[in-house]
């Protein structure tokens, strides 16, 4: 290994943040994918909750500098990322959401074309880290084999293995633990949960149990806009004494979607149960101790 | 109706890339139609049923291709797109889905043929010329449309259907259509297929089997064509019988075999059977993640130049990997070489007529060099889409884009395709290696490979440099591709040169020159490197934009960079334009026209050249010379001349030049000039032309084949360059819709033979000094009579007496052979790499000279010169001047006469043309009427064909006959059929062909003896300043002839058309 005067390493522990003041970016077909959001994110596990489609994706390929927003900037270490999208680049780990691989290429030399491309030019640093990450995410074994062949929740860990390369200070993930089996959803979380807490963690999801289980704060927005911001927690405890239940007969969801604000509906048993949001107690129905889910559902309810 | 057919013709004729590849189809064969040349003979047009008919069959093997394309999309398209769980647990049978396939599949296919034959038929349709018929006939190119695209489109199918769905491997379907290519190119070679121009003509058994068993029919085509004459070909079809015919039936029933195997093969449970087996063997089995405690490492970056440097190297890596794993460079390195390869075979045979070549490097080269670039410009346009297209279309993209070095894509694509170029020039000049060692003519010249690279490699690696631009511009990549390809024939292919006028901007062209040992390629090479550096600054300042528009920042070292680079390809593109004329065409026409208007119609009396002393400086290594002259002049009329009408050559430059008369002298410098004296010129008067004359050429403008000053083996036809009395004829426009145009009514004609005797005294003294630098030999015409050396440049001066107003001189380091025979020196001027035949040809000097002697009169010089000179020259095998005989290096002198045996073309090169300084040299000078060229070539012929007699017995010499018959017999149906005795020059068909096989026949009928009784006092009575006619030559026949009935043979052998 190359041995760097000090000044040259990065300092300790040292605060990453990301601002993003006012973004909004337009498709060029006038689909208006990102409304005017803002977001001050730092170190840690950052939970983007959204339903498909919310524009979550979009979100994070602007931020990464894939695409250009429409207004608005995006600052990450005081430097703004559409004036110098270099600066990111340089500090970035993505993994986007349903990414592909070159045909015929093998996990290693993928890696390392990848570890070039990020600028790790010391052979066998690189080496080092390809073989850690590789070993890490369990794909020792298949180093060799081509990535294309590999299964879906390979190919995911093989998706982290990628994003981690280098030292990365900002790391993106766009829905990864999508089409994983529980178990595997389990371990890819824990793998996730590892990654250091000293730089900043974007980790975009449908499952609010992901982000219950990962994240110390929690965006949730929908149709482009941002809705709601805060600590999981706080969150939670804001809805306390406000969620109600209550199993209905089926031809009668409409009138109490009129009459009530239903937030989500579910069937248990083949029974039909809706669930309320409510300041005061509502007969008939019972209370219900409030969840993230609770949350994510009472939000995207709500009118803006 | 098939549901599954309907469904994916509907679906085909909604989507608009079906119609974007249509017109592209259509476009293509126009491009075909109006541009190939491919004929089999010379009396045959282009729009033969019978060239209609092959050049089907040869753009039907174009089948194969559209075929694999549509095989791996349409028949693969369900389990591609993973809709074969849906569509095969639909109700309908095996039969219902395999017959939607085939017919969607077929019909695909065989549309896109009858895309590229409309245009072909278009494109054929817009040609005028000669070598067109003017009639149209759909069912010239129905028929063969049907027989050989129909039939040859169906068993393609069928074959790759079979392929397809017994493998289910698109590999094996790409492999099995380049195994039917590969398959009917060899069948090809045993069958007496005029593409493969030089092969051997193959035994009848040979032709009937490969008749038998080539699928696409073309060899039965050519076998049941065999018995047809031109005229038949040109009027008729091939009829469809006898092994065409059978030959048809054959592979339409292995066809519906193949077809009826496929469906018993097939069936919808195997299939998934199949597809999971695939899985298996494919994909890794999933191994559960287990939690793994140890830390995760990171490593610091570096994004310096060094790191930059790095990340396109991995761009490159991973395109290679890619393409060098992929079958796809496999099969186009093969069908690169076996094209290749096949030219090359064909340009060291030549066919019949032609001896064998030798295999030499510059052979090779230049055989690469005419075939490479035009593929190789599709390959990167190809591989180029590919590869950048590549990380979107896998969906890496976004992972590759996230990264601080993507910018470093193009640069490490533009890598990866320079590496490819590379690698595909390495196995054509390992190929051209082969050949020369097999040939057994292993001397390499590297600076002829060296060409290769120059003028393809380079050039290739510019356009693809552009190319990345365009991709990296444009965000469809199939819009890309079609304007990639639309760029690359008009930026680069053989169009181009048409579209792009100013030769500076043609940075993507190649160079198609020819190679030669004395010559190399001369300065064509620093030229094209002086333009592809221009090219290359261009490209840099394009790279050097785009990728400031991309990043919005100026990066000072890259700008530094460009703009070093651009500065240097400016001043280069400046040294390449140096002296560049540009040729508009109108303005020639104009002149000429101008110039006729003028002058033809004065038709006044001109004072004759008599003497002309001439000093002349060849400077090889600046491509130029100099003229100093004087012209010695006699008013041989009756009357007095008042007008006097001077033409200088307009590509010399006047220097001075003066007209002398006893009373007056005038100063001229403009290219055509008419001087009116105040004294006339007296009959019998003298007078003089002083004048000081230059010439130089630059690459730019191209060589002059006749006056090509270059740096080693100049020749130059130097008369024709110096001034000129009289109205000149020659300068008038020939294309009759031009002439019209200016309003210049009919061209002159040319003199019948009956017109009225002709003495005149026109022939010349010619005393000419020649010098030339120091290493260098040069030849002139006429006798050596004094060789010396000053400033370091050498010396010669020749002299002739009484010689046609016709001299030239060549110039090069020589090897020179010298032998005296019976006082006549015959000396062999050649270059050191060419030995091989000096010793026969002295032989075969020897041999004319005796008969010639023996037979027709005395030797009127005291050398004959033998003069190579190099393929620059182009126009002629071999040209006669008094005492020197030229011969490019590239045609007969340095053939490989040992690999024929049945021709010996050096006894032919010294037969005919030493045998012209008796043939119209100077013994007998016809003027110019119709006839004229029997009176040399003709006669050259004769006496060719009687030493051939000598040298190799009566029957070669038939059998050399024969071919000239078959030269004569393909070309007569070309043009207006003559008499011999009536032939004008530009029917060498007529006056060499026919003329030596009349000749022979003459000599048949009254004996050799005779003949040569008859041309030597044919000689003797029609010695200068007599010009002698047909007419005279056939009167001494005549009283050779024993009786009159042999004269009336005698006259239908020169009358009768």
């Amino acid at each position: 290994m190359e041995t760097l005067p000090g000044f040259l390493y990065p300092k300790i522990n040292p605060m990453n943040t990301l601002h993003i003041n006012n973004l909004n970016l337009t498709y060029k077909n006038g689909f208006q994918a990102i409304k005017n959001i803002s977001l001050e994110i730092g170190n840690g596990m950052f939970g983007l909750l959204g339903p498909n489609g919310a524009g979550k994706s979009s979100l994070m390929k602007t931020i990464v500098g894939l695409q250009k927003p429409t207004s608005g900037t995006i600052i990450f270490n005081e430097i703004d990322v559409s004036e110098n999208p270099d600066y990111i680049k340089q500090n970035l780990g993505f993994l986007p959401q349903d990414f592909g691989v070159y045909p015929k290429v093998s996990a290693y030399d993928l890696l390392q074309h990848i570890a070039i491309l990020k600028g790790i030019t010391d052979s066998s640093e690189r080496k080092n880290q390809i073989l850690n990450l590789l070993e890490k995410v369990n794909l020792s074994d298949f180093k060799n084999k081509e990535v294309h062949t590999f299964s879906g929740g390979m190919r995911q860990r093989f998706g982290v293995a990628q994003a981690l390369l280098g030292n990365p200070k900002i790391i993106i993930v766009d829905e990864p633990t999508a089409g994983l089996d529980p178990e595997e959803r389990n371990r890819f979380n824990s793998l996730l949960n590892e990654i250091s807490n000293d730089v900043i963690v974007i980790l975009s999801t449908h499952l609010v149990e992901d982000v219950r289980n990962l994240c110390s704060e929690v965006a949730i927005i929908n149709h482009g806009k941002l809705l709601r911001q805060g600590n999981p927690n706080k969150l939670i405890a804001e809805l306390e004494n406000k969620i109600w239940s209550k199993p209905i007969g089926k031809d009668e969801l409409g009138s109490y979607q009129s009459n009530y604000t239903i937030i989500s509906q579910q069937l248990i048993e083949r029974e039909l149960y809706v669930t309320a949001f409510s300041e005061q107690q509502l007969t008939d129905f019972k209370p219900v101790n409030p969840s993230l889910e609770h949350v994510y559902f009472n939000t995207l309810t709500q009118k803006p | 109706m098939n549901a599954l057919f309907l469904f994916e013709s509907g679906r085909l004729v909604k989507r608009w890339p079906a119609y974007l590849v249509a017109v592209i189809l259509v476009l293509i064969g126009i491009f075909c139609g109006n541009q190939f040349n491919l004929t089999v003979g010379e009396g045959i047009y282009l729009n033969s049923p019978y060239t209609i008919g092959f050049m089907t069959g040869l753009l039907s093997l174009v089948i194969i291709f559209f075929a694999i394309i549509f095989a791996t999309q349409i028949l693969f398209k369900d389990w591609d797109s993973k809709f074969d769980i849906l569509i095969f647990s639909y109700p309908f049978s095996k039969r219902t889905y395999l017959q939607g396939k085939f017919l969607t599949f077929f019909l695909q296919t065989f549309l896109s043929f009858t895309f590229l034959m409309i245009g072909f038929v278009i494109g054929q349709n817009l040609r005028t010329g000669s070598e067109i018929q003017h009639y149209f006939n759909f069912w010239h190119y129905l028929y063969p449309l049907l027989i050989l695209g129909g039939i040859n489109c169906f068993v393609v199918c069928s074959f790759l259907f079979f392929i397809s769905f017994s493998t289910k491997k698109k590999l094996l379907v790409v492999v099995g259509g380049l195994f039917l290519y590969v398959l009917y190119m060899i069948i090809l070679v045993f069958s007496n297929s005029p593409f493969m121009a030089g092969s051997l003509p193959q035994s009848l058994e040979t032709q009937q089997l490969s008749a038998l068993i080539d699928p696409f029919g073309m060899s039965s085509y050519f076998f049941e064509a065999r018995t047809l004459s031109a005229q038949q070909k040109n009027e008729m079809i091939v009829p469809f019988s006898g092994y065409l015919l059978i030959n048809r039936i054959i592979f339409l029933i292995i066809s519906v075999l193949l077809l009826l195997l496929t469906y018993r093969l097939f069936s919808f449970s195997t299939f998934s059977q199949n597809k999971s087996k695939k899985r298996n063997k494919n994909q890794i089995a999933s191994v559960s993640f287990t939690y793994n405690l140890g830390q995760f490492t990171t490593t610091k970056s570096v994004f310096g130049i060094s790191a930059g440097i790095k990340s396109v190297l991995s761009f490159a890596k991973i395109d290679l990997i890619y393409l060098f794993k992929s079958i796809t460079i496999v099969a186009v390195s093969i069908l690169l070489l076996f094209f290749v390869g096949m030219e090359m075979y064909a340009e060291i045979e030549k066919g019949i007529r032609l001896p064998q070549k030798y295999a030499s490097s510059g052979l090779m080269s230049t055989t690469i060099s005419e075939n490479f670039h035009l593929f190789g410009m599709l390959i990167a346009i190809y591989f180029i889409n590919d590869l950048y297209w590549r990380s979107h279309s896998s969906g890496f993209s976004l992972i590759e884009k996230s990264t601080y070095f993507s910018k470093s894509k193009l640069s490490g694509h533009f890598l990866s395709v320079c590496i490819l170029l590379f690698f595909l020039t390495a196995i054509l000049i390992l190929e051209g290696l082969a050949f020369q060692l097999v040939y057994n003519y292993f001397h390499i010249d590297w600076n002829a490979y060296w060409g290769t690279l120059l003028f393809n490699t380079f050039p290739l690696i510019l356009f693809s440099a552009f190319m990345l631009l365009i991709n990296d511009n444009i965000k469809n990549r199939f819009v890309v591709l079609g304007v990639s390809v639309l760029a690359g024939f008009t930026f680069a292919g053989p169009v181009s040169k048409k579209i792009i006028s100013y030769p500076l901007l043609r940075i993507f062209s190649d160079y198609k020159g020819v190679y030669s040992d004395f010559n190399e390629y001369g300065i064509y090479t620093l030229a094209f490197a002086e333009r592809l550096l221009f090219g290359l600054g261009l490209i840099v300042f394009l790279w050097l934009i785009n990728e400031s528009i991309k990043t919005k920042k100026w990066n000072v070292r890259q700008i530094i960079f460009t703009v070093i680079i651009l500065s240097l390809g400016i001043f280069t593109g400046n040294l390449f334009m140096k002296g560049y004329i540009s040729k508009k065409e109108d303005e020639k026409l104009a002149e000429s026209a101008d110039y006729e208007k003028k002058f033809k119609h004065e038709n006044l009396p001109q004072p004759t050249i008599t003497d002309v002393i001439t000093e002349i400086q060849l400077y090889s290594s600046e491509n130029s010379y100099k003229i100093d002259g004087k012209h010695q002049l006699v008013n041989q009329t009756d009357k007095p001349i008042k007008k006097i009408l001077i033409n200088f050559h307009p590509d010399l430059k006047i220097e001075s030049a003066v007209f002398n008369t006893n009373y007056e002298s005038k100063k001229i410098d403009q290219e055509v000039t008419e001087i009116y004296l105040k004294q006339p010129l007296q009959p019998g008067e003298t007078a003089s032309l002083n004048f000081k004359i230059s010439y130089h050429w630059s690459a730019v403008n191209g060589h002059d084949s006749f006056n090509s000053i270059i740096e080693n083996g100049s020749f130059m036809r130097i008369s024709r360059y110096f001034p000129t009395f009289g109205y000149q004829a020659t300068n008038e426009i020939e294309d009759e819709g031009k002439r019209t145009e200016f309003k210049l009514g009919k061209q002159s004609e040319l003199k019948k033979l009956e017109a009225p005797e002709v003495f005149k005294k026109d022939f010349i003294n010619l005393d000419m000094l020649v010098s030339t630098e120091k290493y260098q030999t040069a030849v002139g015409t006429g006798d050596l009579i004094q060789h010396f050396v000053k400033n370091e440049r050498n010396y010669f001066r020749y002299k002739a007496g009484n010689i046609p107003f016709r001299f030239a001189i060549s110039s090069a380091k020589y090897q020179i052979k010298t032998t005296v025979y019976k006082g006549i020196a015959i000396n062999i001027f050649y270059n050191q790499k060419h030995p091989e035949n000096v010793n026969h040809l002295i032989e075969n000097a020897k041999l004319t000279l005796d008969y010639c002697t023996q037979n027709f009169g005395k030797y009127p010089f005291k050398t004959v010169n033998f003069a190579e000179v190099s393929s620059f020259t182009k126009g002629f095998a071999a040209t006669a001047y008094p005492s020197s005989i030229f011969m490019t290096e590239d045609m007969l002198f340095h053939a490989n006469s040992h690999a024929d045996k049945n021709q010996d073309v050096i006894n032919e090169l010294a037969g005919h043309e030493l045998s012209h300084l008796w043939w119209g040299n100077s013994q007998i000078d016809p003027d110019d009427r119709e006839g004229a060229v029997m009176l040399t070539e003709t006669l050259a012929m004769y006496t060719e064909m009687m030493l051939y007699k000598k040298m190799h017995g009566k029957e070669k010499m038939k059998e050399r006959i024969n071919v000239h018959q078959q030269i004569y017999d393909n070309e007569k149906g070309l043009s207006e059929n003559q008499p011999l005795y009536k032939v004008t020059g530009e029917n060498t068909h007529i006056s060499y062909s026919k003329g030596a096989v009349i000749m022979v026949k003459l000599s048949d009928l009254i004996g050799e003896d005779k003949v040569n009784a008859a041309l030597h006092s044919f000689l003797l009575h029609n010695q200068y300043p007599k010009k002698p006619t047909t007419l005279d030559l056939i009167k001494e026949f005549y009283k050779v002839s024993p009786n009159e009935n042999v004269k009336k043979k005698v006259s239908i052998l020169f009358r009768s058309k």
